[in-house]
């Protein structure tokens, strides 16, 4: 009929975009990892064997056949124990990125769309917001809240929604302005439903970019906060805590950092390639 | 007949930076109930400012000045918004002049046009959905059940603007403003759109307020036309009157600068630079005693 040239489906798009699926397997990877780690690990993250503590790698003269790339002080495996910082790292990703994609998203739309004095508020907080070192603030809001994970999380929240914040109003700014939103109006569409029904929808590409993104920036931000000790309790196995115990050792045993880190740069490098990729996939401005 | 929108006085002015233009000067117009009202004017002669203010869509910058328009016997510019927005979709309607951009991209075509339905008919989505169909059916849409799941980006500009009419028409409104409808499209089916609002249009008894700066499609759709020129209504009269016996200056060089394919190439004039600079002039006037009324 009319369908002249139909655009390649979203999917297969996707497949062509090696960041996009670069990233959307480091996701599925991580999510696999951080589901099933009671069957992946070989053994308790939290079972200590002083009798094996600083165990190398097995492939070392000194390495023991069931602990793969060795144990920590405690005699803790740690295979075992980054196999179940995934979920944390995993859950704090989703949770944190979610709930800031959410206020943003709500403040960046109102201010957008009212203009005015609604706008000037919003978008003065976000300024001001926006000046403060963010590794600071969240070391002095979980401080504040205490420490443990929804802490963490909460922490992530009040920090990062003003990204989205930004981009969402300045996108909303736009979209009010075409002419479908005009065509709303004349439908006698109340604000809300505008709002809601036709420019919302409008915004969900950009959305998913600025979400696969936070995921990696909040899986930095909960590192940092372990860390520093100000995440979940220290014996917890979190990338963080497993890369402050090693930061301890690592004269005498440097192997302790390897998988930790490698996990952390491997989920970020890898997030962050889900929103290019995706990027380039959805805004038809970069795709030609 | 009577009027179904009566617009008396209407002043308006774009304000921006101190600096303030007033785009319309005293409009005074009547649209009787079930006619097609054609305005006819160049780029920049205020007409379709004229059909944002009925249909409440002005840019921020418009501040409409004096004047009011009657809608069936109640006064637009005096309602509550809650109760102007009523109106909007169900009373009265817009047909877009831009097809490609009217639409939203990122919802169906089904979606779109139950919401009119859902919002003023009170129907529930499925009911919409079903009626939405019969909407494109009669609109001319071959496949009615696939467009409904399908995206604007999938449609030809002819196709979307028949959704668009289709959405207009929907809640059998009385008044429909059509800016520019056809002017996006190429000319072939431009005549059959045209073709397609008339039909609607009659068979339904809807009123069109039809803006366009094209004389051969008010030759074809219109019963009454009036021009407009600066903001101000020059002459307004029946199609056949107009075309046959113009009485403004500016109607008649308006006339001779359409090119018409039944005249040489010779009949074809422009509209005299002095004729043009006589109505800025005029324009001018009617700001001065504006100004002069408000002061004294």
């Amino acid at each position: 009929m009319v369908n002249v040239r139909p655009d390649p489906s979203f999917v297969y798009r996707i497949c062509h975009e090696p960041r996009a699926v670069f990233g959307l397997f480091v996701l599925c990877v991580l999510t696999v990892i951080a589901l099933t780690a009671p069957w992946l690990a070989p053994h308790d993250p939290l079972e200590q064997d002083l009798l094996y503590s600083f165990l190398p790698p097995t492939w070392y003269p000194q390495g023991e056949g069931s602990y793969l790339l060795g144990t920590d002080n405690l005699g803790r495996d740690i295979i075992s124990r980054t196999v179940y910082g995934t979920r944390i790292a995993l859950v704090v990703a989703v949770v944190a990125a979610s709930l800031a994609c959410l206020l943003g998203t709500v403040l960046g739309l109102l201010a957008g769309y009212f203009g005015g004095k609604v706008d000037l508020v919003i978008s003065r907080v976000v300024d001001i917001w926006m000046s403060f070192p963010a590794v600071l603030l969240s070391i002095v809001l979980v401080a504040v809240i205490g420490a443990g994970l929804h802490a963490v999380i909460i922490a992530i929240v009040i920090i990062d929604w003003t990204r989205f914040c930004r981009v969402v109003r300045a996108e909303t700014m736009v979209q009010k302005e075409l002419d479908y939103v005009a065509s709303g109006v004349t439908i006698g569409l109340s604000r809300i439903q505008l709002l809601l029904n036709e420019i919302l929808p409008n915004l969900v590409p950009l959305l998913i970019v600025l979400l696969s993104m936070e995921m990696g920036i909040a899986i930095v931000v909960e590192t940092i906060l372990s860390f520093v000790g100000l995440s979940v309790a220290s014996d917890t196995p979190s990338w963080g805590n497993l890369i402050q115990e090693g930061r301890q050792y690592i004269h005498q045993v440097p192997w302790l950092l390897g998988l930790p880190v490698f996990c952390l740069i491997f989920s970020v490098v890898g997030l962050n390639a889900l929103g290019d990729g995706l990027k380039q996939v959805i805004d038809p401005v970069s795709r030609r | 007949m009577s009027a179904i929108l009566k617009i008396s006085q209407l002043s308006l002015c774009l304000r921006y930076a101190g600096i303030s233009e007033r785009i319309l000067r005293g409009i005074s117009l009547a649209i009787d109930s079930g006619e097609v009202h054609g305005l006819v004017g160049e780029s920049g002669a205020g007409k379709s400012i004229l059909g944002q203010t009925i249909l409440d869509i002005l840019p921020r910058i418009a501040v409409i000045e004096s004047g009011t328009i009657d809608f069936d016997g109640q006064n637009l510019l005096r309602l509550a918004p809650t109760q102007r927005r009523g109106l909007l979709g169900s009373e009265i309607a817009l047909i877009p002049q831009d097809p490609m951009t009217a639409l939203n991209p990122v919802r169906r075509i089904g979606q779109q046009l139950a919401d009119t339905l859902v919002l003023h008919l009170k129907l529930n989505r499925k009911d919409a959905l079903d009626r939405a169909c019969e909407l494109l059916e009669e609109v001319r849409i071959k496949h009615p059940r696939r467009a409904l799941r399908q995206y604007p980006h999938e449609l030809s500009g002819g196709m979307r603007q028949r959704v668009l009419i289709a959405i207009a028409f929907s809640c059998k409104p009385r008044l429909i403003v059509a800016d520019e409808s056809t002017t996006a499209l190429d000319v072939s089916v431009q005549r059959q759109i045209l073709r397609l609002i008339r039909e609607l249009q009659v068979s339904s008894g809807t009123s069109i307020l039809f803006i366009t700066h094209d004389l051969g499609v008010v030759a074809k759709i219109c019963d009454r036309v009036s021009i407009i020129h600066s903001g101000r209504i020059l002459e307004s009269d029946a199609v056949k009157r107009i075309f046959s016996m113009p009485e403004h200056e500016y109607t008649r060089a308006l006339l001779k600068a359409t090119p018409r394919y039944d005249h040489g190439k010779h009949q074809f004039r422009p509209i005299p630079k002095a004729l043009i600079s006589t109505l800025q002039l005029e324009a001018k006037e009617y700001d001065r005693r504006i100004r002069d009324s408000v002061d004294a």
